[in-house]
């Protein structure tokens, strides 16, 4: 995974300048102070997701996309931060979040919430698939390792398991929080890829392992 | 003493038997060695003695092989550990290192397979490695012996006075490594005041007392009253209260594992669908895998049928006939003539039929068992019986230990202790002493076959394994207890094997056949010959010619093989072998010789683990039990055979 945090940041500001009313490279510059970086813009731009003409800059569509997908994160994370778990200084945990959170993870959150149109800072929260179809209940978007289909990629969350052996086992065998694991065969038992080794497990097993679907 | 330690299949034997020149015998899969192989070489003048101790995956107390091992660190003296660890899964062998450093030994890492490294991506920047681990770092490949030249002078180094008292060297690597003690890697807040609460209670002098209070404190208190130098049992206990002590050591060690790793390593992990990936897919597979397993079977078989009858037929025409013609015209005396190649002669049924029958279909045996055992098939042909074996009630943890019986039932016997569950060992245990052959005897019995067809063989073989599959089924049924657990195991990738390792381990095999078992030919050979002249044996045949011939269909003759296999199966093998080759078995009896010895008395080392096991109760049962049922079944295949006409 390579690490577009900084890329996102500049994104995120200049989504806010546009909802201020517009802006300029030299307002960006500006805005982020010490975190401005020329290369992230030209980064950006090369991947075709700003436009940059002398002072100005855009969003193509690309890029519009990409950054309302994190302000969207961000503005919710900051919701659930606040409302669910009650931390009053919320910004330093919830601008974590954009930058880690898959689609599936933004609108379970969303819809867990109930759809919630502002931020608490009163800033409108971009709506996603999951608003436009009304969902009223969360569909778990870490699932067992048993139901990934051979051939799928998955990405372990946490382990489950009660006993402290088997939790162990499962380490030494590189499964662990942050693995990404490719289901090779369901049967005669599990047979997952770790990337370096091949890994057989019984099923019992396998349902402790939880994992996020990654295609 | 120098210890290799580290994980299952780190490639600790293989350093071992590099280092040493010595041998220990090496697979592609987990829980070769079960108990520790010694040996002494001279290091610079000094004698070194080196220990090539079993794979542990940690030093928690639950684990009977991780307290027999922390049992030896704890109580004999160590110098120096060489802690192995597969560059392919560095992140994991640091994991498990975690928990040796606080033993206070000096310790060098070891990086084995460095051959096999980038094939999977792996680059290890090693200076940077040291420095972050603070003990020094070696890369090694046993197989071509890279490395282990400059491995051999640093332990030179670290064991000699000088290099131990630190004394400062100038050039060269020598002057980079540790001789002290290695620096404790961070516990959990929580822990470290606790593990200090237990190591201020214990008593003075215990070696390692930083490993020996963090082993106390992850102990339950039963357990660690029977360390008499443990101190109170109520500060151990005092000191857990509250602690999720597994959870938050786990997470430590592979958080620091993976830290470290990520600042030294690069692993990008090797790419999939390769042929050797496809290949092991393809062993393991629900459907193929079956064709396959029958495709390996069927080759062992007809590669015994070659050496037996064409292999064993010409040393037995060239050298051992006309031997034994020589030694019968030179010797006048005919008791003496016959007491050396009679019937029972010593030369004839105990040496030659040893060396001239018995070992060339070893030879080829045991080198077609080597290439499956280094292919990395065995933990393939787990997955693979895991169905079958889970339905008798077996957890994939019993599964290893079960099919590794196929190697030495002695040593599977001993690696059932890794079972946690009693139900479950019992059963393991008894499946190992029961249906499954050794793989001496397993050549020898397809020698048997090999005369009576193929028919026979695979007659032999699906009633062996019913009966091995059905008696599982009962045990599971008949004994307290629910099984459980689950199944992790680590599929070592398929290779090529290595020829000058297959042809040293083959050696290793026959030469160890020549020690141990040609005197027990011999003997047997002998006290057959005695038995026979003062008619204790024809008495002993009629005593037993209800059960051998009347149950069994089996000449009475029969009834010396039976015994005999209580010394060694290979060596009764070899017997019915001799039976077969002058025409005293027909179809039928041979089939039934095999399956009642197979699954007849295990030898006398296996008996001797069955109890080690299982104590001596359940061990005489067990075994008394699969004695019993050998002779019922065989009866009954007998009957079933001879009424179908066969």
């Amino acid at each position: 995974m390579t690490d577009t945090r900084n890329e996102d940041e500049h994104l995120e500001r200049i989504w806010r300048m546009e909802e201020e009313g517009g802006g300029s490279l030299t307002l960006l510059r500006t805005h982020m102070g010490k975190d401005y970086d020329p290369l992230d813009i030209e980064s950006l731009s090369r991947q075709g997701c700003l436009e940059v003409r002398g002072d100005e800059v855009a969003f193509t569509d690309p890029g519009r996309e990409r950054a309302r997908r994190l302000i969207r994160a961000h503005r919710l994370a900051e919701l659930l931060v606040r409302d669910i778990l009650g931390v009053p200084d919320f910004e330093a945990g919830a601008c974590e979040l954009e930058h880690l959170a898959d689609t599936k993870v933004v609108d379970g959150i969303c819809t867990l919430l109930g759809h919630p149109a502002c931020c608490p800072h009163g800033l409108p929260i971009p709506r996603g698939d999951c608003c436009r179809a009304g969902a009223r209940e969360v569909t778990s978007v870490v699932v067992p390792l048993t139901e990934l289909e051979p051939g799928k990629v998955g990405r372990v969350v946490f382990l489950e398991a009660s006993d402290e052996r088997e939790i162990r086992l499962l380490g030494t065998s590189q499964i662990r929080p942050g693995t990404e694991l490719r289901v090779r065969q369901r049967r005669p038992c599990y047979v997952v890829d770790t990337g370096t080794a091949a890994v057989a497990l019984d099923e019992a097993v396998a349902a402790t392992v939880k994992v996020l679907p990654l295609g | 003493m120098v210890r290799i330690v580290g994980l299952p299949n780190a490639g600790k034997s293989a350093l071992y038997n590099a280092l040493t020149g010595a041998y220990s015998v090496v697979a592609n899969y987990p829980n070769t060695t079960v108990d520790p192989e010694r040996t002494i070489r001279r290091e610079g003048g000094v004698p070194v003695r080196y220990v090539d101790e079993p794979g542990v995956d940690g030093l928690a107390p639950e684990s009977e092989d991780a307290r027999l091992l922390l049992d030896r660190l704890l109580s004999e003296r160590t110098d120096l550990l060489l802690f192995a660890a597969d560059a392919r899964r560095l992140e994991s062998g640091l994991a498990l290192l975690w928990e040796f450093l606080f033993l206070g030994i000096p310790t060098v890492l070891v990086l084995t397979g460095i051959d096999e490294a980038p094939v999977y991506g792996v680059e290890v920047e090693y200076a940077a490695l040291s420095r972050l681990l603070g003990v020094p770092v070696a890369a090694v490949s046993s197989e071509e012996g890279r490395g282990i030249p400059e491995l051999r002078s640093r332990v030179r180094t670290l064991l000699s006075p000088a290099g131990a008292a630190g004394t400062p060297r100038t050039g060269g690597e020598a002057a980079s490594v540790a001789p002290s003690p290695p620096p404790e890697p961070p516990l959990p807040p929580g822990i470290r005041d606790a593990r200090e609460t237990v190591r201020a209670a214990l008593a003075p002098g215990v070696r390692s007392p930083g490993a020996a209070a963090l082993f106390l404190l992850r102990a339950d208190p039963d357990l660690a009253r029977a360390y008499p130098g443990a101190g109170r049992t109520a500060a151990v206990r005092t000191a857990l209260l509250g602690l999720p002590l597994e959870r938050l050591l786990s997470r430590g060690r592979t958080d620091w594992a993976r830290r470290i790793v990520r600042s030294c390593a690069r692993i990008r992990g090797r790419r999939p669908g390769s042929a050797a990936d496809r290949l092991a897919a393809l062993a393991r597979h629900p459907l193929w895998g079956l064709p396959v397993l029958g495709a390996l079977l069927l080759s062992a078989y007809f590669l015994v049928m070659y050496a037996s009858v064409d292999l064993a037929g010409w040393m037995d025409s060239t050298l051992a006939v006309p031997a034994a013609a020589w030694v019968a015209d030179r010797i006048a005396s005919p008791g003496i003539r016959d007491f050396l190649v009679g019937d029972f002669g010593l030369l004839t049924l105990g040496v030659f039929n040893a060396l001239c029958t018995v070992l060339p279909i070893l030879a080829v045996f045991y080198l077609f068992f080597g290439i499956i055992e280094d292919s990395g098939y065995l933990p393939n042909l787990i997955v693979l019986s895991r169905t079958a074996l889970g339905r008798i009630g077996l957890s994939g943890r019993s599964v290893l230990p079960v099919i590794l019986g196929f190697g030495c039932k002695t040593m599977a016997t001993l690696s059932a202790r890794s079972i946690p569950d009693r139900k479950e060992r019992t059963i393991a245990v008894f499946l190992i002493a029961f249906g499954i052959p050794c793989s001496a005897q397993l050549g020898l019995n397809m020698a048997i076959l090999a005369r009576a067809g193929t028919g026979a063989f695979l007659i032999a073989l699906g009633f062996l394994s019913a009966a091995e599959l059905g008696a599982g089924a009962v045990l599971n049924r008949l004994l307290p207890g629910e099984s459980r657990g689950g199944f992790v195991l680590e599929l070592p990738p398929f290779r090529v094997p290595d020829p000058g390792a297959l042809l040293r381990k083959t050696g290793w095999r026959l030469a160890r056949f020549v020690r141990e078992a040609l005197p027990v030919f011999a003997a047997a050979a002998v006290a057959l010959y005695l038995a026979d002249g003062s008619g204790i044996l024809g008495a002993f045949r009629d005593f037993l010619a209800p059960l051998v011939s009347g149950w069994l269909g089996l000449p009475p003759s029969m009834a010396d093989a039976l015994i005999l296999s209580m010394a060694r199966h290979e060596a009764a093998a070899g017997l019915i072998l001799g039976m077969a080759e002058r025409g005293l078995l027909d179809r039928t009896a041979m089939v039934v010789s095999v399956t009642v010895t197979t699954l007849f008395v295990p030898c006398a080392a296996n008996i001797v683990a069955i109890v080690k096991e299982l104590g001596k109760r359940r061990g005489a049962a067990v075994v008394l039990a699969a004695n019993a049922l050998a002779i019922t079944l065989g009866g009954a295949l007998n009957g079933v055979l001879r009424f179908l006409g066969f």
